[in-house]
């Protein structure tokens, strides 16, 4: 798989992370926000020059 | 490399990436923070107009002492918290005291990945893989430093033994030579105790430990031949980081070339240019240094969410050396391996940072003491040790009385600043009193490492 396949993925990923915080639900909530968490991190580092969002935007 | 898109990155890539990185991160302080907002309206600074990285030097020096003021007028945090508080997932404070306050850092859950992932990153570079057998001695507190090396270790997936708690012999008997690490998270000055403890036991340490790939060391400078002498006892390399509380984990750490470059010479540590902006001012002139100057550290967090720091004073002395100085390639600008020191009186001891007005400050609270003087220093064993000689005003109190008041601050300096300490009395009328610049600490422990290396026989000696 190619970086850029692997950022694909984890956008995706990302936006279903996002999805599912969005309905703050009690059992996701904590675990859900660590997800995503991963999920930033992982794109920052494999991908330094693209736009992804900061937490304070997707909350 | 684990990853290729930052260590192979041109110097302009990364650049690029931190001016667009700290466009988002200046507009998110001012529109979350009080505080900055205030420090930017005062400096007439306009952040939404950043042509360069360089404009941030419009903004003034932020100091350890502007960041206790806020917290003093908007308790706990300050007024640069910039999350509500149901988004701290962990509270960080500076590790000791440095005697008017300990700076608080609200961390968030991203605050924490991200530290970790910085750590994680680093092990890699050290040699590290998932599922090495990986020694943690640092105690987890509420200081930065051994959270992120715990963090890091399970983001890169290692097998963490956190064995801070056991004396010496235990980690070496009872964990060391039973799982065989393939990496150590020390001090230096522990190193040297660990390399003293196993000549006494007769364990020596290439037959004993052959998987180590790595150990890490930070916190403290160290003689370059005592780095070599360290590699060539452990068979295995040496590997610096150098962090602090306010770039919330790992600020620069060495790469695969460890801390001795290819021509025996001090390597470079890299600083995390993707995460941080860093300066090395002049502290006279507040201009940036040349490389192969020094100068002090400041920085500026580029993610950080809880309580981001913008243009803080480090008051740590780093020597600036340019990208390009090291081998490997990476883009980021570097310090020197093994020479970071302070600028201000603090002294690290046992991986935690002691302010000597802290001491002063629980000495000098008892009446009847007149002066006193500290001693830091490695002892024949490799131990760190902190002797305080403490003079009384009067020569007649009686030995009881003196007795009891030395125990009493012997508990009190432990609770207060966390690090034991030696307590003898001095000869009335013996120690130095200062007119001016009061210097009540010697530290000795460079001397003591090259010491212990020179006296040490036997199983270790080529």
């Amino acid at each position: 798989m190619t970086n850029a396949e692997i950022i694909k993925h984890l956008q995706e990923m990302l936006a279903t992370a996002q999805g599912l915080a969005s309905q703050r639900d009690p059992a996701l909530e904590g675990d859900i926000q660590i997800i995503l968490t991963i999920l930033v991190d992982k794109l920052r580092y494999l991908d330094p020059t693209n736009e992804y969002a900061h937490q304070v935007e997707y909350e | 490399m684990l990853y290729p898109a930052q260590d192979q990155a041109s110097r302009e890539t990364l650049e690029k990436s931190q001016l667009d990185r700290l466009s988002k991160q200046l507009e998110y302080v001012y529109s979350s923070s009080d505080f900055y907002r205030q420090r930017f309206d005062d400096a007439g600074f306009q952040h939404n107009e950043l042509k360069n990285v360089g404009d941030l030097r419009q903004l003034p020096l932020l100091t350890k002492e502007d960041l206790l003021a806020d917290q003093i007028k908007h308790p706990p945090y300050g007024g640069r918290l910039c999350v509500s508080e149901d988004k701290i997932t962990m509270l960080i404070l500076t590790s000791g005291t440095s005697g008017i306050g300990q700076e608080a850092y609200a961390m968030t859950r991203q605050d924490i990945t991200f530290g970790g992932s910085a750590w994680a990153n680093w092990y890699y570079r050290c040699g590290l893989r998932k599922g090495d057998q990986l020694l943690l001695t640092w105690p987890l507190g509420t200081n930065s430093g051994p959270q992120g090396a715990f963090l890091g270790a399970y983001k890169l997936g290692a097998n963490t033994l956190p064995i801070a708690p056991y004396d010496t012999k235990s980690k070496l008997e009872t964990y060391m030579q039973k799982f065989n690490p393939a990496g150590i998270v020390v001090t230096p000055a522990y190193l040297s105790h660990l390399t003293v403890l196993c000549e006494e036991l007769g364990i020596d340490p290439k037959a004993q430990f052959p998987n180590l790939k790595a150990i890490m060391i930070a916190t403290e400078a160290y003689p370059i031949s005592w780095a070599q002498r360290m590699e060539t006892i452990w068979n295995t390399r040496l590997f610096e980081l150098y962090g602090n509380t306010q770039q919330s984990g790992l600020a620069a750490g060495g790469c695969e070339t460890s801390v001795i470059n290819e021509k025996g010479e001090r390597g470079c540590l890299h600083l995390d240019e993707w995460n941080t902006v860093f300066e090395v001012l002049d502290r006279e002139t507040g201009e940036h240094v040349s490389p192969g100057e020094e100068g002090e550290l400041v920085l500026t967090n580029l993610f950080r969410e809880g309580s981001p720091l913008i243009r803080f004073r480090t008051s740590d002395r780093v020597r600036f050396l340019p990208h390009g100085t090291c081998s490997c390639g990476r883009p980021t600008n570097c310090i020197e391996a093994g020479t970071v020191a302070r600028y201000d009186d603090m002294m690290k001891i046992r991986a935690q940072n002691i302010w000597p007005e802290a001491v002063d400050a629980l000495i000098f609270a008892h009446p009847e003491i007149e002066e006193y003087q500290g001693r830091v220093s490695v002892n024949h064993r490799g131990r760190e040790e902190v002797e305080v000689e403490i003079e009384f005003k009067s020569e007649d109190l009686p030995e009881e009385a003196k007795t009891k008041l030395l125990q009493t601050l012997s508990e009190e300096l432990r609770h207060g600043v966390g690090v034991s300490m030696e307590l003898s009395e001095a000869a009335h009328g013996s120690l130095e009193r200062f007119e001016f610049k009061t210097r009540r600490w010697t530290d000795e422990r460079n001397t003591g490492l090259e010491r212990v290396l020179h006296t040490s026989g036997g199983a270790h000696k080529e």
